[in-house]
Formats: C-alpha cells, sequence, structure tokens
C-alpha cells in the first residue's frame, strides 16, 4: 500500500517540475522571437523584413528546363533535365524538382540518375573531394544507372541522397545504399562512386557491414525481385 | 571395453600427389545443389571495380551458403558474363566448414588461400593446407577437393621437400564388434 503522506508529497513535485518548464519554454520563446523577426534582418544585411522576406523567395524560376554543362575543352560534362528550377541568387542556390542527369564518361556508357528534388550550390568539398566546382545534391528517392543494353553490366544504385561532384567526378553519400548488378546485390551504408571508372567503394561503418547476396547462376536477381 | 578410436599417422610415398576418396557419397548431392545457389558475403568493407567485374571485401569476411561457411580476411568475388567464376579467400589461416545435412558431421579445412569455384564445385586451398573430415585429416601444401564428388587430391611442397601427412581415426575394432552383438 501507498503512504498516504508520501504520495501527496510526490504528486507535489511533478507540478512544480511542469511550471519550471512551461516557464523556461516562455522564455526561450520570449528570447527567440524578437532575433527571428526583428533583428536577423539586420543581421544579413537587410534593411527590413521585407527585404530579407523577399531574399528568400526565388529570383527566378522555370519549368520543363533542360540544360547543359561543357568542359573546358568543349566535351559535354553533364546534362540536366528537371520538371521545375527556382534560383535563389542571395544563397547562391538553385533548386531543381524532379531533375534527371545525364553524366557523360569516356569510353563507357553515361550514368543516369534521378531523384525528387536537387540543390545545386558551389562545392564547400568533402575529405575526398576538393571544394571546386558546383555540388548537385540529390534528395529522395536517388536512382543512379548505366545501362548499355547489356544485362551483364548494368548498375543500379538506389539510395535517399547522393552528393554528385561532376568536376571531380565522384558521387558520395553517407546513407543507406543498394547497388544492384545481375549477379549480385549489395547493400551497406555509405559509399563513394567513381564516375569515370565505376568503381565503387564501400567503406567501413559501426552501424552496418557490407553485405551482398551474390547469385552463382542466371536467375538469382529476377527471382528476389518476384 | 571402452570405445576408443585407433590413430594412425601414414605419410605418402612420393611428393607429387596422392588421390584419396573420402566418403564420396555423402555429399555429393547436397553439394551440387548449393553451387545453383545465392551465397551470402558479409565483410567491413567492399571495393567494386566495373572495369575488372570483380568485388572485393575486407574485415573478418563471412561467406556462407547452405551448410557451406568460407571465413577470411579478403575474399575477392570474379565474375564473367557467364556467372560467378571465382571466390578467392586469404586469411591467417582462411577457413571452411561444410555441414552434412541432416547430421553433426561436418568437412573443415583451413589454409592461407581458398578457391571456390562454383562451375565445377572445386575447392582449391593452397598454403599450409589441412582437410579433416570425420577425424581423418590430410595435411600438404595444397589440396584440391570436390565438393560435389568428396573426392580430394592433395600435393606436397617440391621445393621445401614436404610430403603429404595424412591421419586417419580407425574405430576400434572390438567396440564394432561389440556393438553389432547388441
Amino acid at each position: 500500500m501507498l503512504n498516504p503522506k508520501r504520495h501527496s508529497l510526490f504528486s507535489i513535485i511533478p507540478l512544480a517540475g511542469a511550471t519550471a518548464i512551461v516557464g523556461i519554454a516562455f522564455l526561450a520563446i520570449f528570447q527567440i522571437q524578437p532575433l527571428d523577426t526583428r533583428e536577423f534582418a539586420s543581421i544579413n544585411g537587410f534593411e527590413s523584413d521585407a527585404d530579407y522576406a523577399k531574399a528568400l523567395e526565388p529570383s527566378s524560376s522555370a519549368t520543363g528546363v533542360t540544360w547543359q554543362v561543357f568542359s573546358n575543352t568543349g566535351g559535354l560534362v553533364y546534362e540536366v533535365n528537371a520538371l521545375s528550377l527556382e534560383q535563389y541568387h542571395w544563397q547562391n542556390l538553385t533548386k531543381v524538382f524532379e531533375p534527371a542527369i545525364r553524366l557523360t564518361r569516356e569510353r563507357a556508357t553515361p550514368w543516369l540518375i534521378t531523384s525528387e528534388q536537387g540543390n545545386i550550390t558551389q562545392s564547400a568539398g568533402v575529405d575526398s573531394v576538393p571544394a571546386d566546382g558546383e555540388e548537385l545534391e540529390l534528395l529522395g528517392n536517388v536512382q543512379v544507372s548505366t545501362n548499355d543494353g547489356s544485362a551483364d553490366r548494368a548498375l543500379d544504385f538506389s539510395t535517399a541522397r547522393l552528393s554528385v561532384y561532376p568536376n571531380q567526378q565522384r558521387a558520395i553519400t553517407t546513407a543507406q545504399v543498394e547497388l544492384r548488378h545481375r549477379r549480385f546485390i549489395t547493400r551497406s551504408i555509405g559509399f563513394e562512386l567513381d564516375l569515370q571508372t565505376g568503381s565503387v567503394i564501400f567503406a567501413k561503418n559501426t552501424n552496418q557491414r557490407v553485405f551482398t547476396t551474390l547469385f552463382l547462376k542466371d536467375g538469382g536477381a529476377s527471382k528476389i525481385d518476384q | 571395453m571402452t570405445n576408443k578410436l585407433l590413430s594412425h599417422v601414414a605419410t605418402a610415398l612420393c611428393l607429387a600427389s596422392v588421390t584419396v576418396l573420402l566418403n564420396p557419397y555423402a555429399q555429393a548431392s547436397q553439394s551440387a545443389e548449393s553451387a545453383q545457389g545465392e551465397l551470402s558475403i558479409e565483410g567491413d568493407t567492399a571495393v567494386f571495380l566495373e572495369a575488372e567485374n570483380t568485388i572485393e571485401y575486407s574485415g573478418d569476411v563471412i561467406a556462407s551458403m547452405d551448410g557451406m561457411r568460407i571465413t577470411g580476411d579478403r575474399v575477392l568475388v570474379l565474375m564473367n558474363d557467364d556467372g560467378v567464376k571465382r571466390i578467392t579467400t586469404n586469411g591467417e589461416p582462411a577457413g571452411f566448414r561444410q555441414q552434412k545435412e541432416g547430421t553433426n558431421e561436418s568437412t573443415t579445412a583451413r589454409a592461407k588461400t581458398i578457391v571456390f569455384l562454383p562451375e565445377t564445385s572445386l575447392l582449391e586451398l593452397s598454403g599450409a593446407a589441412a582437410l579433416n573430415q570425420g577425424g581423418n585429416e590430410i595435411r600438404g601444401d595444397s589440396i584440391r577437393y570436390n565438393l560435389a564428388l568428396g573426392k580430394l587430391d592433395a600435393t606436397g611442397d617440391s621445393t621445401k621437400t614436404e610430403r603429404v601427412r595424412m591421419q586417419l581415426s580407425l574405430p576400434d575394432d572390438n567396440a564394432t564388434e561389440k556393438s553389432s552383438n547388441q
């Protein structure tokens, strides 16, 4: 049985705690709100909130867009088709929706990369990729494939997000990834793809090992699909 | 009378090779079916090379299929247009184990390099190779073991004058007689 005195004492403590939490939350809102509405515009060099709000809107937009990017020697590096595009001049950002990117490579079949959305910015670089040129950050149902018509050599990657560095011919993700080949299916967390050679590195990850199902004879991958 | 095993050590007559049939029919059907199936491989890291059509795993690698299991530090899978051509495992040592279906009996092997050829169901062990089946162990510089037929072929190292060594565990005759009288 519960001691009635102790029971009543403990019932007061949560009440006091809850009051304190509400008080802290109130103070936090009070502190954050003025910064958000009154000071942020001036911090970022805007004279008024209206100017700041305007900067957050796309400076230009377009639908059904296609553009091509060429190298210094005049060769096509990549081509983008997208459902729509929004440019944010102040943020140096281009958003693309439902992009389909075709990346060329020497003496090999081009890569086709599709996703739900993409952000194109100047590359800040990562460990294995220096900050040079653009970064195409692709988000949502990212599919990477190369297919020369020969099912034996076709590669299909799927992941939730992918950073593509066309200048360095690299594609990198730290998300869960699946690679499908006629002979195997590999699942891992994170990979680095050399878009020129087609080599893929599945690096060591503390959360999950690289796991492959290898089909010794034909028909394995199609059996799993069924 | 205790049922103890008589251990017999025999040395092969020549350096070249010795061919032995160990339990030839026991694993034939199981292994033939296994070679048709799917092999699971896991490792800490992997590298796929599109141009060479290879995928290499490293870091405590485990390859398993039905009752078969191969372990090692590195596993290299070589593919071609017809299928998986060769699976090479390296380790200190690399290990092999195959459980006989429905029993506790197993075949185990170890070597510096274990090559599995799925098309022919051949297992090639090289570098301090040893294979054990039912208490019988054979050692040599290289051993070829046919998973489908249960046939093995062991070779000594001619450069080091190391001969093939075989250790057989034979059942006690009295124990056999006693059990047959019951």
